[in-house]
């Protein structure tokens, strides 16, 4: 049940974008790419999506934006933030307990994509 | 201006006044001490003259003294013998007994020489008539003489005790006092005669002091109406009367002597200090007392000048020595002032070194602060930066980092996409190559391991070739409406460089060209400047430089981009740097906007 379950991804790196899109899709979950946070936006329906994976470095509008935007729009979506950062998370932990740090194996995504699904 | 010079100029004259006025003060107390010193010494002078004087004067009323008394005492002693005599005559009249009286007599007669010399003891009767005498050697008899009309013999008539005479004439016209004791008859009512002798006054006082010289200390004695018995000062006054006029022609009425014998002659002693025209005298007085009544009269007369010339010796000794001892303070105190004065400048110098040394630490201290907190400043931008810097590079590590990953793993999930995940895999290799190398470069500059391949190339081919790789990117990317032109020179322009950065260089500046250029074209044009240099540009008609950062362009981690690390400017400039060119960047003045880098080579010379 769960693998069919609908990801939003938002990452500027289309590269990164591809890859991960391509594996959790791999795994039977449906997953809705956006390479900008205003496209995301623009393109957003509340309760479509399970989960929202963010990266949070992105020109035009960062991730915590998007993410304070989405949550505006849809109060149950899980939102996890993406980050090749290295600092650390307390300014962005008000908003989630949820990151992924890159770079990560494509089975360790998945793995943690499951079990934030699962939580909810 | 103005103003200021007139003040200073005012406050340099109140110092030049402040100057004066210590010195006129130095002065006045210099001159009021020693002013103070002559008074306190003249003072002390005249106090020593007047001690000396004194002990001089008290000295003098007592050895009057003892001269009175003695003359009293010498006076008295005759008068005994007189009265010795009278007591033989009245229990033998004399006649009887003649020769054995005579023998007494003569032993007193010689008794009386030998106090005075006296010319005889003559023996009066009732009638004052001399009747008998007892001569001194081969002196004139005086048998027969009456006596009678004498002033003393009326009084001793009339007192019937003995008596002194005042001064008189001597029938040898010497002048003379007698000394006479009447004899009574046995019931002592009736008077019998009289025993005296006469006495002649020059011969008499002689003994006593001198009455011949007016220059030095001498000898005046009055009987008691005021005649001059015996005087010092003019043998001629001898038996003259003080008050007649003689005498006080003499004495020039000096008011002070009058008052003086006046009191004498009253009976009352003391002193005198006068000048009548002979120099200061002191005289001192004393009466010559007799059982206790005044009979003479004794002034002694002393000239001061002798003692004062004495006194003065003693004082002009002390004054000298007094002198040199004030010289010697003076000296001193001078000495001392100028050291003060010197110390004081010396001490002025030491402060206002010291001030100017504070002056310049504190300055050098402020400088110091400002530049510490500069530095300070400095280090915490250079700790964010490091920070910003650590968290971009790991960015931008980890992001081709994660696509390798990957799409290496999606190869084995896709096997039919394996040419597209081979070209992101290349495609990301690539970005992690460059990466690396900036990284590297970065970390040869800093630690001065920087170092050219320097080689002879034609540096059209090497522009060529980025342009062209540039260009396959770009195609690729399909993603800008990006044209690049490259100008070419129409001759080869010849460089001896570090070929391979050189190409970085021009990459560089592309690439980033192409990053904020979203539509239009890039133009690269490369052209002799002159005979030394070769200039290359690259202007686009994209965003431009962008304000905040056209400052620091070319320093380290400085990007407003999304992508890239912030060092290829950083780098770009090192490299021409080294090769001993210059690069620089500006916006374009143009409509079409955009901005356009420049750097400029040396070309290379044969030799």
């Amino acid at each position: 049940m769960s693998n069919y379950a609908k990801i939003l991804l938002v990452d500027d790196d289309k590269d990164i974008a591809l890859s991960f899109k391509l594996a959790l899709q791999y795994e039977g979950f449906s997953v809705e790419v956006f390479d900008s946070s205003i496209k995301a936006l623009e393109n957003f329906r509340p309760k479509s999506f399970k989960l929202a994976l963010i990266d949070m470095k992105m020109p035009e509008m960062d991730g915590i934006e998007l993410y304070k935007k989405i949550r505006n729009k849809d109060e149950l979506i899980k939102i996890c933030f993406i980050t090749a950062y290295d600092w650390d998370n307390d300014q962005v932990k008000e908003f989630t307990d949820c990151f992924i740090k890159k770079p990560i194996t494509l089975e360790g995504l998945v793995k943690m994509v499951k079990r934030e699904i699962e939580q909810i | 201006m103005k103003d200021e010079k007139a003040k200073k100029k005012i406050s340099g004259k109140l110092s030049i006044n402040k100057k004066n006025i210590i010195l006129i003060l130095i002065i006045i107390i210099i001159l009021s001490s020693i002013g103070l010193f002559f008074f306190l010494q003249t003072t002390t002078e005249e106090n020593i003259k007047k001690s000396i004087f004194n002990k001089f004067r008290d000295n003098k009323i007592e050895s009057t003294t003892i001269v009175a008394d003695h003359i009293a005492s010498d006076l008295q002693s005759v008068m005994l013998i007189l009265q010795g005599i009278v007591d033989l005559v009245s229990v033998q009249s004399p006649g009887a007994f003649e020769e054995k009286f005579n023998k007494i007599l003569n032993e007193k007669l010689s008794s009386i020489n030998k106090i005075t010399e006296v010319n005889g003891i003559y023996f009066l009767n009732n009638k004052n008539i001399i009747k008998y005498e007892m001569l001194s050697q081969l002196n004139q008899s005086l048998i027969g003489t009456d006596l009678s009309n004498k002033n003393y013999i009326k009084q001793m008539n009339q007192s019937l005790k003995p008596s002194f005479s005042n001064g008189f004439i001597g029938t040898d016209d010497i002048y003379r006092i007698a000394l006479i004791v009447p004899i009574l008859s046995n019931d002592s009512s009736r008077y019998a005669g009289a025993v005296q002798v006469t006495i002649s006054t020059e011969k008499f006082f002689e003994h006593y002091g001198n009455i011949h010289d007016v220059n030095s200390q001498f000898l005046v004695v009055y009987d008691k109406k005021g005649n001059l018995l015996a005087v010092g000062a003019d043998k001629s006054l001898l038996g003259e009367n003080f008050f007649n006029e003689k005498v006080q022609n003499f004495t020039n009425h000096n008011p002070i002597l009058m008052n003086n014998t006046v009191k004498l002659l009253q009976g009352i002693s003391g002193y005198a200090i006068y000048d009548y025209g002979r120099g200061e005298r002191l005289t001192t007085t004393y009466p010559v007392l007799i059982e206790g009544k005044p009979e003479y009269f004794v002034q002694i007369v002393n000239p001061t000048l002798s003692l004062y010339s004495e006194i003065n010796k003693v004082i002009i000794g002390e004054e000298v020595k007094t002198f040199f001892l004030l010289l010697g303070t003076i000296a001193a105190v001078a000495s001392l002032i100028v050291i003060l004065v010197k110390w004081n400048i010396i001490l002025n110098k030491e402060v206002k070194t010291r001030t100017s040394e504070l002056e310049e630490s504190n300055k050098l201290l402020k400088g110091t602060n400002e530049e510490l907190l500069q530095a300070n400043e400095a280090l915490k931008i250079h700790d964010r930066m490091q920070k910003e810097f650590i968290n971009i590079a790991s960015h931008e590590i980890k992001t081709p980092v994660q696509s390798i990953l990957g799409f290496s793993q999606l190869l084995g999930m896709y096997p039919e996409k394996q040419t597209e995940f081979i070209d992101s895999l290349q495609r990301n290799a690539y970005r992690l190559q460059r990466l690396s190398n900036d990284l590297l470069e970065v970390t040869k500059i800093e630690s001065k391991a920087f170092k050219l391949k320097k080689e002879v190339f034609t540096l059209n081919d090497t522009i060529l070739k980025v342009v062209k790789e540039q260009n396959t990117i770009l195609e690729n990317s399909r993603e800008r409406e990006v044209k690049l032109i490259l100008h070419k020179p129409n001759e080869p322009i010849i460089v001896e460089a570090d070929n391979e950065r050189i190409g970085a260089v021009v990459s560089n500046l592309i690439s980033n060209a192409i990053k904020f250029t979203e539509v239009g074209e890039i133009i690269i044009n490369v052209k002799k400047e002159n005979s030394q240099y070769v200039l290359v540009s690259v202007r686009d008609t994209g965003s431009g430089i962008d304000q905040r950062i056209s400052a620091k362009l070319f320093s380290k981690f400085t990007t407003t981009s999304f992508q890239g690390i912030g060092l290829g400017l950083y780098i770009s400039k090192n490299i021409i740097k080294a090769h001993g060119g210059r690069i620089w960047g500006e916006n374009n003045k143009d409509s079409r906007g955009g901005a356009t880098f420049y750097f400029r080579l040396p070309l290379f010379v044969e030799d």
